[in-house]
């Protein structure tokens, strides 16, 4: 319950901040590895550029949704200059809160027959 | 996109991120470069020529989208935190507020004023292009001879620069049909005066050129004031008809609100309806010169080509008219801009106001400023803490900068308000200058100045507190101790604001006490003539029923203003009565000057060299009683008595000191004999009278002929000299007159000591404006000196505790602290003098008999300042005194 009370404020995410969480919801990634992500999940629907992507970065380290993390990888793979981003505790929390509400809102429009059968089943 | 291109396009990402706050930048911008460069690598890679304009579009988007979001952000949060900041200090910010509202609205006030003056365009039609031509006499030092109706028609034809030339004068006719008979002041003019300036009728109609034939149906056009003042704006007034000289009027047109120039007029007639521009005299001779011209020059042509077509027309008509261009007046014809003709007298003044004004900016500033140092100090703690938690110095410096404009935007809101409450007394301040008075407004141009003046105080005293910033972070973590601030910098810095307010303070306080000194002189100047107790009343009879001059109608005239005088004196609390052409003080003679009123004449027996001038004296024509009514000293010979009239032998003629010492300076010229008119007449001098500042108090008597009523009765004023308040009396010679005729008009009734009063209002004004500045820059000023020498005794107790303990007497420590403001005031008072010498050409022109270097004004506002800024570090001198040094010691 406090919990969701917590997330309620950050709600309704952008696109671009929920897929920036969705990105990091498996573990922390630097920037370009985000954008990456985002741009391969979503078929190349959802693309970030670099100003769209650090000004969400920003907002959400602000907000507490996301933190720079303090591990590394090996020191052969990494490159210094790069910073490695992950979900907190209240990240995860607005995440979950941000799907539950997606899924909601999905959920009253199947019951208004507002949707497209699948192809296959034509 | 080739290898070689990745620099390029490199330096151009980074360009492009330079859009992005400076925090920002700090944070990301090396990342952000990396993800850039990864993007290009795979468009390399796979997407080829396309791909990259993709991705460029895609990073510019972005970045223009970012940008934005980013600024507002940052001064949102900075805008909310300087809200908290300002309302937890209510005192400072109320403090700086109204000092900034002072500063910024003294100069909003100011400046709509020099905007709306000298600024503006004229509110004519391509004003630029309007001139006014003035024929000189320079010969005989006259700056205004006006012109002829042949002259007038020459200048017409013979002009190849003017896209138009029209004729003006202004007369006063008595209209009748509204009430009580009213003395009108009627501005004539030629039919397409109005369509040279391009003023449209606010309602009817201007004049058109069949308006102007001989014997055309008489028509008048109201000016806007005179409709709104007398006919409460009625819209119904085109058609009425009203009865002036005789003849019917029709209105045909109302003027809208435009500046009128050289006369403010009630109403405007045509040429052809002015009885005396109209009579065979004035049409046919040359020398006949009543008539100002205004023209305007054809587009393209500039000022310097018109004045040279004019002055070789002038040149012309010499040659070709020889005896109406005598050689030894020295007639010549010069051109100026409207503009300027409009606006020269309110120059000087308005220039000195606008300097006045943003010295007291100045001071204001410098006291914020020392008050936002102040409250540095106090916050070096906060403001070191935010830096260690990670606010960039940038940061820090928009922070402030944000804090500090929302304060000078409070204070530049106020100052507005302040400055639109002023207006209506500048505007009629401004209208003893300028016929442009009127137009002053608070208008889109001085909002943007007064903007800009918010901005850039803003600017300059959020930038001090910044720099201070920088001085002091780094030692105040670590001292920790010192609860308020101010290093060794930083009090030097607040010293030289405190220096800098007492110099700005000197230079206004010269500047007021310079004008209050100069007008102080002008009361003490003795005018000549016993001002207590007269009254003025301007009586003017239908002149067309008596006549004037020495025509036989002029006798009519001569026996209605005896039969007058005999009835005012037969009153109780009369004690003489006199009827003039003119009085000293006169408002209008007063505007007009001495040329308006002269005229030259000439000495028998004495014959001019070749080239001379002929000797110039202005003329009044005055009852016997004058003299003495006024007070006027006789030095030798007689006055004039009641036998002095037209029937007499010999016309006699008073003159006045200075005229005898001008023509007659070693010789008494009693008994010689003048002519005025080419010397088909003769008036012996019968008396020498004193001298009277008739022109105003700052003028030198100018030379003075006294002709008798009896011998050229001419309508004017009535001076009455009372035993009893003048005004008391007006009512009842009031009804005396219209007993005798109620078709006179009486108008223009005021006392002679209010008309002096009147003569001094604009020196008396701009004092007084420069008095309030100077005070204004006192109390700042004095309130400065005394918060600062406070803080320094404050941010010392431990210092003085020591002393104190070791031995010092409590007068030992308030004679230091004194010392201290001492060589403040010192400092700036030095700086002041070198800034008022610097400034003195600035107001030089407006003193009278005073030098700008006085010594006497210097030297009392020097101690004024000393005083006042000792007296403010007393206070923190007495608490110096009052530490106790076991308490202080203790604390440590």
């Amino acid at each position: 319950m406090t919990k969701q009370r917590e997330s309620e404020p950050h709600l309704p995410l952008t696109p671009a901040m929920f897929q920036i969480l969705l990105a990091l919801a498996d573990g922390e990634k630097h920037g370009y590895a985000i954008l990456k992500e985002v741009a391969r999940r979503t078929s190349d629907k959802v693309r970030l550029s670099a100003g769209t992507l650090y000004g969400n970065l920003a907002r959400l380290e602000a907000a507490g949704m996301i933190a720079e993390s303090a591990s590394r990888p090996a020191a052969s793979l990494d490159d210094e200059r790069r910073r490695y981003y992950r979900l907190t505790e209240l990240g995860r929390e607005v995440t979950i809160a941000e799907a539950e509400r997606m899924e909601e809102a999905v959920r009253h429009a199947r019951a208004k027959n507002l949707f497209r059968k699948p192809k296959l089943a034509q | 996109m080739g290898k070689n291109n990745a620099p390029q396009s490199q330096k151009l990402f980074r360009a492009l991120l330079r859009l992005l706050p400076f925090d920002f930048r700090a944070n990301y911008q090396g990342e952000m470069e990396a993800v850039f460069r990864e993007q290009q690598l795979d468009v390399q890679e796979q997407g080829g020529f396309w791909g990259a304009v993709k991705l460029w579009g895609e990073t510019i988007a972005g970045i223009f989208t970012t940008a934005p979001r980013e600024h507002w952000e940052i001064l949102r949060s900075d805008f909310s935190y300087a809200l908290r900041m300002i309302a937890k200090n209510p005192g400072f910010t109320c403090v700086a507020v109204l000092t900034l509202a002072l500063g910024i609205g003294v100069n909003s006030a100011i400046f709509s004023v020099v905007h709306s003056v000298l600024l503006r365009p004229l509110p004519y039609a391509q004003g630029e292009q309007l001139i006014f031509l003035r024929q000189e006499g320079k010969k005989i030092g006259n700056d205004d001879m006006a012109f002829s109706v042949k002259e007038i028609q020459d200048y017409r034809d013979q002009n190849h620069t003017l896209a138009g030339v029209v004729e003006y004068h202004s007369m006063s006719f008595t209209l009748f049909g509204h009430g009580d008979p009213d003395r009108v002041r009627t501005g004539v003019v030629s039919a397409n005066y109005f369509d040279l300036f391009g003023i449209k009728p606010m309602l009817g109609r201007t004049f058109l050129p069949a308006d102007e034939q001989l014997g055309a149906p008489a028509v008048l056009v109201l000016s806007n004031e005179y409709w709104k003042n007398v006919f409460g704006s009625d819209p119904e007034i085109i058609g009425k008809t009203f009865e002036m000289n005789d003849r019917v009027h029709t209105v045909v047109g109302v003027l809208p609100p435009v500046p009128q120039y050289p006369n403010e007029n009630d109403v405007y007639m045509p040429t052809s309806a002015c009885p005396f521009r109209a009579s065979k005299d004035m049409l046919e001779h040359r020398d006949h010169r009543m008539m100002e011209v205004f023209a305007r020059v054809k587009p393209g042509v500039s000022l310097e080509a018109a004045r040279a077509d004019v002055a070789t027309i002038a040149a012309n008509l010499g040659r070709a008219y020889p005896e109406a261009y005598p050689e030894n007046i020295g007639y010549a014809v010069d051109a100026n801009r409207l503009q300027h003709e409009l606006t020269h007298q309110a120059r000087p003044t308005l220039l000195v106001l606008l300097a006045a004004a943003a010295f007291v900016l100045l001071i204001a500033c410098a006291n914020v400023a020392n008050l936002t140092l102040a409250r540095m100090a106090r916050r070096e703690r906060e403001l070191a803490v935010r830096t260690a938690l990670g606010a960039g110095r940038s940061r820090l410096l928009r922070q402030l900068l944000t804090e500090s404009s929302l304060i000078a935007f409070l204070g530049g809101a106020l100052g507005l308000v302040l400055a639109n409450g002023s207006l209506e007394l500048l505007t009629r301040f401004a209208a003893r200058l300028t016929p442009r008075a009127h137009e002053i407004q608070l208008d889109t141009g001085v909002l943007l100045f007064t903007l800009a003046i918010a901005v850039g105080t803003s600017v300059v005293f959020g930038t001090l507190s910044a720099l201070f910033s920088r001085v002091n972070l780094n030692s105040s973590l670590k001292e920790g101790s010192s609860p308020v601030g101010g290093g060794y910098r930083q009090s030097r810095m607040r010293s030289a604001l405190i220096v800098c307010q007492i110099a700005a303070s000197f230079v206004l306080l010269i500047g007021a006490g310079l004008m209050l000194r100069s007008l102080f002189k002008m009361q003490q100047v003795n005018p000549g003539v016993v001002t207590q107790r007269v009254l003025a009343m301007r009586t003017t009879y239908n002149w067309s029923k008596y006549g004037m001059g020495t025509a036989p109608g002029g006798q009519k005239l001569n026996l209605v203003n005896k039969n007058l005088l005999e009835h005012v004196k037969a009153e109780p609390g009369v004690l003489s009565a006199a009827v003039t052409s003119r009085f000293p003080f006169e408002p209008e003679i007063i505007q007009g000057g001495p040329a308006n009123v002269s005229a030259k004449f000439q000495i028998q027996g004495r014959t001019l060299g070749p080239g001379e001038a002929p000797p110039t004296t202005t003329f009044a024509i005055v009852s016997p009683d004058y003299f003495r009514t006024l007070g006027i000293a006789l030095k030798t010979g007689r006055l004039f008595t009641e036998q002095d009239d037209s029937k007499a032998s010999v016309i006699p003629v008073i003159i006045n000191e200075t005229l005898k010492n001008r023509l007659w300076p070693n010789e008494d010229p009693i008994g010689r004999r003048i002519s005025a008119d080419g010397g088909a007449s003769w008036a012996t001098i019968v008396g020498i009278v004193g001298d009277v500042r008739e022109f105003g108090l700052d003028h030198p008597p100018a030379p003075e002929a006294y002709v008798p009523q009896a011998v050229q009765a001419q309508p004017g004023t009535l001076l009455v000299r009372t035993a009893v308040d003048p005004l008391s009396m007006s009512k009842e010679i009031t009804r005396l007159i219209h007993e005798m005729d109620p078709r006179t008009a009486v108008t223009h009734v005021i006392t002679l000591d209010q008309a002096r009063y009147e003569s001094m209002a604009s020196p008396r004004l701009t004092a007084n404006l420069l008095g309030i500045f100077a005070g204004l820059a006192l109390i700042i000023a004095t309130a400065g000196i005394g918060g600062i020498m406070a803080l320094s005794v404050s941010q010392r107790v431990r210092e003085i505790g020591i002393r104190m303990a070791l031995g010092a007497a409590p007068s030992n420590i308030i004679r230091q602290v004194l010392g201290e403001g001492f060589l403040l005031v010192g400092l700036g008072i030095a700086i002041g003098v070198v800034g008022a010498l610097a400034l003195m050409n600035l107001v030089k022109s407006l003193l009278f008999e005073v030098p700008p270097t006085d010594v006497i004004t210097f030297s009392g506002v020097a101690v004024v300042l000393t005083a006042a800024a000792l007296f403010a570090s007393y206070v923190p001198a007495r608490r110096a005194a009052a530490v106790d040094p076991n308490q202080t010691l203790r604390a440590e």
